[in-house]
């Protein structure tokens, strides 16, 4: 049986438990052991240790990837930023030796090591790799119908590709979450700005305005060239914004149409046969519609 | 020897006059031959000898004996020497005269009158070892050596009130100032400022790049509006620097301006010996851009290097060997094939009236001797077949193969038909 | 900037250990940029119209424009996407010049509150976001209150204090760190 550490990070245990609960609920599905990585904490944010050193960085990245290391597994992550941060992590430890070397003496002190074993994963490419789309395929229950699904798989989970273990051909012309939304039963056509970003991060907390003036003009396109039933994004902080930034954007009269969000967990979730409520439970843009549409098929 | 003990001094044209040589002189380190010359009208022998008949000097000859100080040892010096011309018959020319650098004083706007301004060229000869500063790097007002130093490009080119062409070579020399200046002082600080940076080709980019990499700042879309003396002596630069999208200023102790590649003075009258022309910015014109490029209109006479418009050295070798080899394949077979399509004159039909003789553009006609008469002449070797003479002919005497009349009314005859 | 709000930039206020300063903060390549401005035509800071967006940024990094880039808070809007890092053609990394203009920031303090807010919750709970009401949305999806991270273990999270001490946050940090 497949094991895997899962990483919660801070967005998705605080912010959106309900992407915690689907990852539990479809790795379980999936016949995958979850081990829990007891004491881990934030990746860290790009905004805090990253932003102080490249030591800085690296050494809180360690510390969380010491503690999969410790349990023997890698790592699955639901956020683009942990997906990242600590795959650069990762990569900065390989490629400067002085810096490992610093981070192993920090480690040391307080009682840890890291060897620089552990994968990180995230949910989009752990499903293409190490589950398979066959497999997939074969498990869910639900069907998701012919449901048009506008993807977005998240820049932390594209780039800096030299940095990632596996990924996308090419990262500007994303694949890999289109084809699981198809093979889950769904339509998922490219559309011309599938690689904006959305908006999400620093610049939402430093500049809001701007940041959700650049979101709407992407749901701007993906409204006028696919029209989707919903949007599937791969990054949990994509979804904040696909969520509760396109809710506030309509809160402010700015946006005259919804398209309600889930994250790919939650989707997989809701297609291996998720408790509903549960899986959606803080969504802000109403699901019903896409619901209706997934259990009606069955 | 001679020129170092010569006590007449007069500026140095070859250092742009920033120091000074003595009458007897070598002309620059790299001169062929490289042999000392006496400048006559600088010279104290010379000029003594104008005024009062008598030699005031002969110092470069018989040195300073009551000092120890020794003339010429190989007793090269004769005073009585002329300059001389000599007429050599050759069967090609290549003009090759280079360029001259546009001088400081159009640019008004620069504070051409300080003297902490000055032209590349000039730079040039300041940071050149066997320049007027041993290569030392100083500032002309007051042998300082420059902290900052501002660098300005397409002073004089791409310019519609100069010339309106690009000088080509500017943008490379620059960073190659920078990178002996940082290479030497990298403390100094170092800003070029560009319209756009023209680093084409293999090599040039690389340059630059490597250029950035030792800290010369770069400055785009930077053309400096004004550069002003400050009470100081200082220089306030002016520009604009596109990348931050803001108008910007710079206090620099030393301004150096890449001033445009003209054509040399007198080209035009030279190129007309030759029966050779200028284009329109002033360099001797090739007859074919891409397919004659060493060529001009007049047969055997060639071009090469900055006299035909602005290039770098590697361009100027290349063409000065292309020149030499068109050149070889015309002398060297002994023959020349003429074109077909030249005029001929009917020296029977010439009534020696001369009409034809200045109107041809490459000096061809000549009026010699035919059966005991004065008779129009074309030599085929010079004719570039224009026609010019053959309808000037009040006597039709001139045939212009390829375009006889009867051809030239069969034409007409056919396009008029229907 | 400055004079009385004229709009002119003097670039003898470029200081060349500013630039070695970044370059030893990680932005090793930052000299060799040529301003094609490929990152400035992807980066998110600058279609959201940020004022200093990449681009101007690498370029007053590279003149030393200091006081310039810790006044801006620009930098403190790049989302990290490393869209510039994929596309540059020169391999400047121009991301790794923002996490240099923000490392040099840090240690002068010029960076906004929640930068601080978010190192502060980093030590104190492990993790850098932390809203409030986290107990009942996870009660909502039938997990328990708290995640198994280290806020669930005292001793990690006090061994966690302990190497992040160890970092230049024991410098820089603006609050307590016990
Ligand atoms: S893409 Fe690279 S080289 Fe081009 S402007 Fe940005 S940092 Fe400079
Ligand atoms: S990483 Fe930062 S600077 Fe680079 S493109 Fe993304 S937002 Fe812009």
């Amino acid at each position: 049986m497949q094991k895997i550490g899962i990483f919660l990070g801070c967005n998705i245990p605080f912010n959106r438990p309900d992407i915690e609960y689907s990852m539990r609920f479809l790795l379980k599905e999936l016949g995958v052991e979850i081990v829990e990585l007891e004491g881990a904490t934030c990746c860290p944010a790009y905004g805090t240790m990253p932003s102080l050193g490249l030591l800085e960085w690296a050494v809180a990245s360690a510390w969380n990837l010491s503690i999969a290391e410790e349990k023997g597994v890698d790592m699955l992550t639901g956020c683009g930023s942990c997906y990242g941060v600590q795959n650069e992590a990762n990569y900065y430890l390989k490629k400067h030796p002085e810096i490992k070397e610093q981070v192993d003496k920090i480690l040391a002190k307080v009682g840890r090591k890291y060897d620089g074993t552990v994968k990180v994963w995230n949910v989009i490419n752990f499903i293409y790799e190490k589950i398979g789309l066959d497999t997939l395929k074969q498990k869910i229950k639900y069907n998701l119908n012919g449901l048009k699904c506008a993807v977005q798989t998240g820049c932390h989970n594209l780039w800096p590709s030299k940095a990632f273990p596996s990924g996308e051909d090419n990262t500007f012309f994303p694949k890999r979450l289109r084809e699981i939304c198809e093979i889950m039963g769904g339509v998922a056509p490219h559309y011309s700005t599938i690689t904006d970003c959305c908006g999400m991060g620093a610049l939402r907390s430093n500049a809001p305005e701007k940041s959700l003036a650049l979101f709407k003009k992407k749901l701007d396109v993906i409204k006028e060239e696919l029209d989707p039933d919903l949007a599937v994004i791969g990054c949990s902080s994509c979804l904040l914004q696909f969520d509760a930034g396109q809710a506030l954007l309509i809160e402010q009269k700015k946006l005259n149409y919804k398209i309600p969000a889930l994250h790919l967990a939650q989707l997989t979730a809701i297609a291996l046969g998720a408790e509903v409520e549960k899986a959606t439970a803080m969504a802000s843009i109403p699901l019903n519609g896409v619901i209706t549409k997934i259990k009606g098929g069955n | 020897m001679c020129t170092e003990i010569c006590p007449a001094r007069v500026p140095n044209e070859y250092n742009f006059g920033l120091d000074q040589r003595r009458a007897a002189y070598i002309e620059y380190p790299q001169a062929v031959p490289k042999k000392a010359v006496i400048d006559e009208p600088n010279c104290l022998y010379f000029k003594s000898i104008k005024k009062t008949g008598k030699p005031a000097c002969e110092i470069c000859k018989k040195g300073i004996p009551p000092k120890g100080i020794q003339g010429c040892p190989a007793d090269a010096i004769k005073f009585d020497d002329k300059d001389e011309y000599m007429n050599i018959r050759v069967g090609a020319v290549i003009i090759a005269t280079g360029f001259k650098p546009m001088p400081k004083h159009y640019f008004k706007e620069y504070s051409p009158h300080s003297p902490d301004v000055i032209t590349s060229m000039e730079f040039e000869r300041i940071l050149s070892a066997t320049g007027p500063t041993g290569g030392e790097l100083k500032r002309p007002s007051d042998g300082t050596k420059p902290k900052t130093i501002a660098m300005i490009s397409c002073v004089g080119s791409r310019d519609e009130r100069y010339h309106p062409y690009c000088s080509k070579v500017c943008c490379m020399y620059m960073l190659k100032h920078a990178r002996i200046l940082k290479e030497k002082y990298p403390d100094i600080k170092l800003y070029l400022f560009f319209i756009d940076v023209r680093t084409a080709g293999k090599d040039f980019e690389e340059f630059y790049v490597y250029t950035r990499e030792l800290g010369a700042k770069i400055i785009r879309g930077g053309r400096v509006s004004s550069v002003d003396v400050k009470p100081n002596g200082k220089l306030r630069v002016r520009g604009f620097d596109v990348d931050l999208c803001s108008p910007v200023e710079l206090e620099a102790d030393l301004v150096v301006l890449a001033t445009a590649i003209e054509p040399p003075d007198g080209v035009e009258e030279l190129g007309s010996m030759f029966t050779a022309t200028c284009g329109r910015e002033g360099f001797l014109r090739e007859v074919h851009t891409k397919l004659y490029p060493v060529e001009t209109q007049a047969r055997g006479v060639f071009i090469a290097g900055c006299v035909q418009g602005p290039k770098d050295i590697p361009e100027s070798i290349a063409q000065a060997r292309a020149a030499a080899s068109a050149t070889a394949a015309l002398v060297i077979p002994g023959k020349i094939k003429f074109e077909a399509i030249i005029s001929e004159v009917d020296r029977d039909k010439c009534s020696s009236c001369g009409v034809c003789v200045p109107l041809c553009p490459y000096t061809a006609i000549r009026i010699v001797e035919y059966k005991g008469k004065e008779k129009a002449y074309i030599e085929p070797a010079l004719c570039a077949g224009c026609g010019v003479c053959a309808s000037a002919c009040p006597s039709r005497a001139i045939t212009f193969h390829g375009f006889t009349t009867d051809q030239i009314m069969a034409q007409i005859e056919a396009l008029t038909e229907a | 900037m400055e004079e009385g709000g004229v709009n002119v930039i003097d670039l003898t206020q470029g200081d060349e250990s500013f630039v070695k300063e970044l370059i030893a903060l990680g932005a090793d390549e930052l000299r060799e940029c040529i301003q094609c401005g490929k990152c400035g035509a992807t980066c998110p800071m600058a279609l959201a119209g940020l004022e200093f967006f990449i681009k101007r940024i690498v370029h007053a990094a590279n003149l030393g424009l200091r006081d310039i880039l810790l006044e801006d808070s620009s930098v403190w809007g790049c989302q990290s996407c490393n869209r510039c890092v994929e596309i540059c053609p020169m391999d400047i990394k121009p991301y790794e010049v923002i996490q240099a203009v923000r490392r040099a920031a840090v240690k002068v303090e010029a960076c906004p509150a929640n930068t601080y807010e978010g190192l502060r919750n980093l030590y104190r709970f492990g993790h850098a976001v932390f809203p409030k009401g986290f107990e009942e949305r996870r009660k909502k999806v039938g997990l328990p209150e708290k995640p198994p991270t280290a806020l669930s273990f005292d001793e990690f999270r006090k061994k966690y204090q302990e190497l992040l001490r160890q970092t230049i946050l024991e410098e820089i940090a603006p609050f307590p760190l016990d």
